[in-house]
């Protein structure tokens, strides 16, 4: 390979399937296998000067880019994991030559091989479960003077009174209650939904041979500003009940009020594919 | 492996949370450089933070990334 090459590596997989031959990379490069039957590394020959570190940092950190090499990056990964047990790659994994690629499979062949093992027949699927602010602290009642105040618990608050007649709290005082309660009936409505969310992830992980929860979405990406995002989960199910996993998680939420739950998948094991140290 | 029907993207949100934070691991949160040693490894940590600053609400206190195999 020529001294301004690299290799980005996709995955690690066996016996990869020829068809993974017809991929094309983040660089649009042909991808191709590293290794034998036993264990391979699926990767990539690119430009160093467009994918080395400095080049990188910059590129990841413009949207569109980003988005561009994500997405190519998973497109090779979901061909290989398609036909074979499939180890996904973080992005951005690199490589100063092939040589070092098969030092790394000769270094890991036994954990990848274990991992590979335990992958076989299983599938990962994602769980979002979100809940309706409104529906979590009990709507909006504080605006209506004279109204008492219902907040979850039991605890209400009667703000009601004329400040003009003497009876009662002032305005300001009123204001200020009604402020506290609102933000009581908030933290109270967060916490309901926090623990529907842990709830729902411990049933679905009871049906799933894995769990994880990774951090909820930024509502500035998922555009969803108005929901609180209480769970963002990952399952790894074994093939083919992935149907029945999907409409599962769906009737435990079909009782709930207030409460929307989004199965994404089939996904390659990205999320159960990091080591258990790391 | 069930195949996703040809023509439907993930979304890339999703997508995010899996290729940053999910997938083998080869060295830590290290930026090395390529014209040194063996391995080209981007901090995503700094890039992580910046897409998600902010989580959606205080209080939210589950620890991420962490996962429990149970066979």
């Amino acid at each position: 390979m020529g001294d301004n090459s690299a290799t980005w590596v996709y995955a690690v997989t066996r016996d990869p399937d020829p068809v993974l031959l017809r991929a094309a990379g983040v660089g649009g490069e042909p991808v191709r296998a590293i290794g034998d039957a036993e264990l391979a590394a699926v990767a990539g020959s690119v430009d160093a000067n467009a994918f080395g570190e400095a080049a990188l940092e910059r590129r990841l950190s413009d949207p569109d880019e980003l988005e561009a090499i994500a997405r190519a990056h998973h497109q090779v990964i979901e061909v290989v994991a398609a036909a074979r047990p499939t180890l996904p790659l973080r992005l951005a994994t690199v490589y100063r030559d092939d040589d070092r690629v098969r030092a790394l499979l000769t270094q890991r062949r036994a954990e990848f091989g274990d991992m590979l093992r335990w992958l076989d027949g299983r599938t990962e699927y994602g769980v979002k479960v979100w809940a309706d602010p409104e529906v979590m602290t009990g709507g909006d009642k504080q605006e209506q003077a004279g109204q008492t105040m219902q907040v979850p618990g039991g605890r209400s608050a009667d703000v009601g009174g004329d400040g003009a007649t003497g009876r009662g709290p002032t305005a300001g005082t009123a204001y200020l209650l009604r402020r506290r309660a609102n933000l009581t009936a908030r933290a109270d409505g967060w916490q309901h939904g926090a623990a529907r969310g842990e709830e729902i992830h411990a049933a679905l992980g009871r049906l799933a041979v894995a769990a994880r929860r990774h951090a909820p979405q930024d509502p500035r990406l998922t555009g969803n500003e108005d929901g609180w995002m209480v769970l963002n989960g990952a399952y790894l199910v074994d093939s083919g009940r992935g149907q029945e996993f999907a409409a599962t998680a769906g009737a435990m939420v079909s009782g709930l009020a207030g409460f929307q739950l989004d199965v994404t998948g089939p996904w390659p094991a990205y999320s159960f594919s990091v080591g258990r140290d790391q | 492996m069930a195949a996703r029907m040809p023509g439907r993207q993930v979304a890339l949100v999703d997508l995010l949370d899996r290729v940053l934070a999910g997938g083998v691991v080869i060295a830590g949160e290290v930026t090395l450089s390529i014209a040194d040693v063996d391995l080209v490894r981007i901090s995503l940590r700094a890039l992580v933070v910046s897409l998600r600053a902010g989580m959606c609400e205080p209080g939210n206190a589950h620890r991420a990334g962490s996962w429990e195999r149970t066979t």
